[in-house]
């Protein structure tokens, strides 16, 4: 904001410093030729027409008429010179009815020849008779101003010298200069070109407001090299602003679009059914490659407890995350990143642990026991343990681990390694049912006939 | 190689759309090719007879100290190193998404083909599976899916193969309906299909219909809940596979956001899991996280696991954590105390833990493209217990580019087993992005060495990935990380 604000102060003042400096016709001294003619039309023929180059049409040949060494001292003039570069509209022949004296009388003195250029005041004083000053606010630049793109003879020191109207010096001006714009866009025009407004809007493409600006070399150099590291507004720093900000999008998405292209959202927003933010303007050259935020709802360990948010707020979630993402953890045999280095020697105690359930995504029988029987964990029928030698009496003791862990259990044992001592039908009989087994779990009672045989009454 | 018919039906069913959909509004996704080298060792049974072995009793030793196994009469057993081996599955991913020109309705596909071979690996046997393949049409408050999905919901993750139906347009409720034939979780496969039935004589011999009803509130980000009601019952309806409802909760009140769930086995009547957290900043940079949970596993009914009667466990966690974005630098350490219910088995003779201690402590800090990123973590209680931490150090090279070092090391104990592991290892961690193209790879070694274990030799592991990613169409580049190294 601040570089905004001081590209702006910087243009707008020098405006105003050129407006000030433009070269007043002191060469003529009008006043010493009080009476002598008739009209001014004898030597400004194009007031009339507007043709500029006819300002000052009289000849070199018709002073000597009377400065001629005898009736008058010999003056040394080659006539009218290059014009200064200026800004100024030609208004002349808008005011055809108005006594040239409106405008150029100097103030406090009477006769046809007291005149000087007019100034701002002299516009002023029909044109916004109330206004503060030349550049208050409310004043129509246009009324006297040329836009800056058709103002060529000025330099880009002049353009840089351009004043400041106050309007520009108010901190709200940032939030508040596009509503400015969009209604007064041809008096901004007057200080600016459309380089001014693309160093900051990314959207400038897209706003009409700019677009109506022609484009200016002159600005355009000046604003090379200009990047602009735009203040965080104030609602940006609301508690969870990145999952609410969508609402604050919706009321005013142009505000949103001066800085966010839509590859800022794609970042996060991949939410492959309908398209993020269509009116926003695409970097073509850019990646979608956002800002390292910190999204405040996923706070600590949210990584391994997001499971309620991803459930309560799957549309938000999508917004976000394409379902793919969820696999490179769920599913992720292609890109392992869930889990830290060397967890294939290390998972024993997180999955003993049950500190997240394995069989979310991992299928016991075919994931885990695969492997454990491959590398010679697991059981594959042998009779006589052996595995668990540091716990004596491991057969009798083992029912109590098994409650505590038996998905652990299962990733080694088959169901047929337990029947052969849990079965009713066969084997030892061990009946494996705690004291609270519902024997009338009516829903379960499939598997029943694995261990008796057929559904028990 | 395994192709499933269904799978087969579906992929061709994408891949028929995707030339529509090339030539009209536009795809885009993934192409990706990884490989690994994974070093194992295979454990070895071996055993003498038990007439040699002095001692007496069912546990002795060795003359050089091997722990064994002894049954009167028979053989003294035990368990050691084997052959040093690697394997080098490969997996091939194919995610895309596409529009298809006609507002509203776009297709969603993940194929994934693995190669390599199951004596070593999980699941490296010759395969293409579909994880997702299914057309959507939203249109306003509407959204329509079928074919291969993938569901998020208060009782897991889920896909399936059929069909959904969603409706927002109530305010804050939001509905959906959904059903189709169930698959195995984690499998990518119909319920009787050729994994599992090798993998278990018990697998199920009949497929699944699968159905259930989500329903949620959401209030933004205030508040919002979800219920989910599911059901898999055998094609032939003689029995059930799984009947579960669930609920989640996520709600800010003032600073702090609550975030619990539970599940609850209609079959057993048992809740398996219900868990509430709470996360709330402190000042200064602080903030912490309470958590407590309960949870017992969900066995599915063709299974005879839940008649065992597994009992649950309830756990209290707390996190502080604190960061300063000025410094770079966040740090968290936390610990948490777990207690089983009773189980009513085994003896007092033999001390099973019956309960469990977590510590952890970790750090990250980034300065300018470096960044350091390291944590300890203890896990002890019945099973097994392990304790030890990692460290990685990395650099970011221009926006597109990384590379890292990164160690572990680990010592595991407890294992129901005399004897101590101890793993010991780091490697490199390198990605980077080469326009659509990301390459990534690591090389790491680790040293594992045993301690009272007289018959199993020391030996080192080696482990190796190299990973190509083609991206097309808009899909994003990855940032590269700087966060921890993940992996095998």
């Amino acid at each position: 904001m601040k570089r905004a604000i001081l590209i702006g102060t910087v243009v707008l003042a020098g405006a105003t410093s050129a407006l000030l400096s433009m070269p007043q016709q002191e060469g003529f001294p009008h006043a010493k030729h009080q009476g002598l003619f008739p009209s001014c039309n004898a030597c400004h023929a194009g007031i009339e027409t507007g043709d500029a180059e006819m300002f000052i049409s009289v000849e070199p040949e018709a002073c000597q008429a009377c400065h001629d060494g005898q009736v008058a001292p010999r003056v040394n003039w080659d006539g009218p010179g290059e014009r200064p570069a200026n800004n100024l509209k030609t208004v002349h022949p808008g005011h055809p009815e108005l006594p040239c004296s409106s405008c150029h009388q100097v103030p406090g003195r009477s006769g046809d020849m007291q005149v000087q250029a007019a100034g701002f005041e002299a516009c002023q004083a029909c044109h916004a008779p109330n206004a503060d000053g030349h550049l208050a606010a409310g004043n129509d630049c246009v009324q006297c101003h040329v836009p800056l793109t058709e103002a060529t003879g000025l330099t880009e020191a002049q353009i840089g010298a351009f004043p400041a109207p106050a309007t520009h010096a108010s901190p709200q001006f940032l939030s508040e200069h596009g509503a400015m714009a969009s209604g007064e866009a041809s008096n901004c025009s007057v200080c600016h070109a459309r380089e001014s407004c693309t160093v900051c809007h990314v959207n400038a493409e897209m706003v009409p407001a700019i677009m109506a600006l022609g484009p200016d070399p002159r600005v355009a150099a000046m604003t090379a090299g200009v990047t602009w590291d735009p203040p965080v507004p104030q609602s940006h720093a609301v508690t969870e602003w990145n999952l609410s900000h969508g609402a604050a999008m919706r009321e005013a998405p142009n505000s949103c679009a001066t800085c966010h292209t839509q590859n800022l959202c794609a970042t996060c927003h991949i939410d492959t059914s309908e398209q993020i933010a269509p009116d926003f303007a695409v970097e073509a050259s850019a990646s979608a490659d956002g800002p390292l935020v910190k999204i405040p709802g996923h706070g600590p360990n949210f990584a391994v407890a997001h499971g309620a948010a991803a459930v309560a707020s799957s549309p938000k979630c999508a917004a976000c995350h394409e379902e793919t993402y969820c696999v490179d953890c769920h599913d992720g045999s292609g890109r392992p990143s869930f889990h830290p280095a060397d967890f294939v020697q290390r998972h024993s105690a997180e999955a003993w642990g049950q500190m997240q359930n394995c069989s979310e995504c991992h299928s016991n029988e075919v994931f885990c026991r695969d492997c454990h029987t491959t590398q010679g964990f697991a059981n594959v029928g042998q009779t006589g343990a052996a595995f668990h030698d540091a716990v004596p009496d491991w057969f009798v003791a083992h029912g109590k681990a098994a409650r505590q862990g038996l998905d652990a259990c299962a990733s080694c044992h088959t169901q047929s390694s337990c029947l052969r001592c849990h079965s009713a039908v066969e084997g030892f009989r061990i009946n494996p049912h705690g004291p609270d087994f519902d024997a009338d779990a009516e829903k379960a009672k499939g598997s029943c006939t694995i261990c008796h045989g057929s559904t028990p009454e | 190689m395994i192709v499933h018919r269904r799978t087969l039906a579906l992929v061709s069913s994408v891949l028929l759309l995707a030339p529509t959909a090339l030539f009209a509004q536009g795809i885009r996704g993934e192409l990706r090719v990884r490989g690994d080298i994974v070093g194992f060792q295979r454990l070895q049974r071996d055993s003498v007879p038990e007439s040699q072995v002095s001692g007496s009793g069912a546990q002795r030793q060795l003359a050089d100290g091997t722990a064994v196994t002894c049954t009167t009469g028979d053989f003294c057993r035990w368990y050691g190193s084997g052959d040093t081996e690697s394997v080098y599955p490969l997996y091939q991913d194919l995610r895309a998404t596409g529009w298809t020109g006609v507002e509203g309705l776009s297709f969603h596909t993940q194929l994934r083909a693995r190669l390599g071979s199951d004596e070593a690996w999980p699941r490296t046997e010759q395969e293409v599976e579909a994880i997702t393949a299914y057309i959507g049409y939203r249109k306003d408050d509407l959204w329509l899916r079928g074919g291969r999905m993938l569901r998020s919901g208060s009782l897991g993750y889920r896909n399936f193969d059929g069909a959904s139906v969603a409706w927002s347009g109530l305010g804050p409720l939001r509905l959906e309906a959904y059903g189709g034939w169930s698959l195995g979780i984690g499998l990518n496969a119909p319920r009787n299909g050729q994994l599992l039935t090798e993998a278990d004589e018990w697998a199920p011999n009949k497929r699944a219909y699968i159905y259930g009803f989500d329903g949620a509130l959401d209030f933004g980000t205030s508040f919002f809940a979800n219920v989910q009601y599911q059901r898999e019952i055998r094609t032939d309806e003689t029995g059930l596979y799984s009947e579960r409802i669930g609920g989640s909760l996520r709600a800010i009140v003032g600073d702090a956001i609550l975030d619990g769930g539970i599940t609850y086995d209609l079959a057993f009547k048992e809740i398996n899991l219900a868990r509430l957290q709470m996360t709330s900043p402190l000042g200064a940079g602080f903030g912490l996280v309470l958590e407590g949970k309960h949870y017992r596993p969900f066995f599915e009914y063709w299974t005879i696991w839940g008649a065992f009667s597994p009992v649950a466990y309830t756990e209290g966690r707390g996190m502080l954590t604190w960061s300063s974005p000025e410094l770079g630098l966040s740090l968290e350490a936390g610990g948490g105390y777990r207690d089983y219910d009773e189980t009513s088995a085994g003896t007092e003779s033999v001390e099973i833990k019956e309960d469990g201690v977590r510590l952890y402590g970790g750090g990250h800090w980034v300065n300018g493209p470096w960044f350091v990123d390291g944590g300890y973590r203890s896990e002890t209680g019945f099973g097994a217990s392990r304790y030890g931490g990692d460290l990685s150090v990395g650099r970011r090279i221009g926006a597109d580019a990384r590379i890292a070092l990164f160690g572990s090391s680990t010592k595991s104990f407890g294992e129901f087993r005399i004897g101590e592991q101890l793993g010991t290892g780091g490697g490199i961690d390198a990605s980077w992005n080469l326009g659509d193209f990301t390459v990534s790879g690591s090389a790491a070694l680790y040293r594992i060495t045993f301690e009272n274990r007289s018959r199993n030799e020391d030996w080192t592991q080696p482990r190796a990935h190299l990973s190509v990613a083609w991206r097309f169409g808009s899909t994003p580049k990855p940032r590269p990380s700087m966060r921890g190294i993940g992996g095998y």
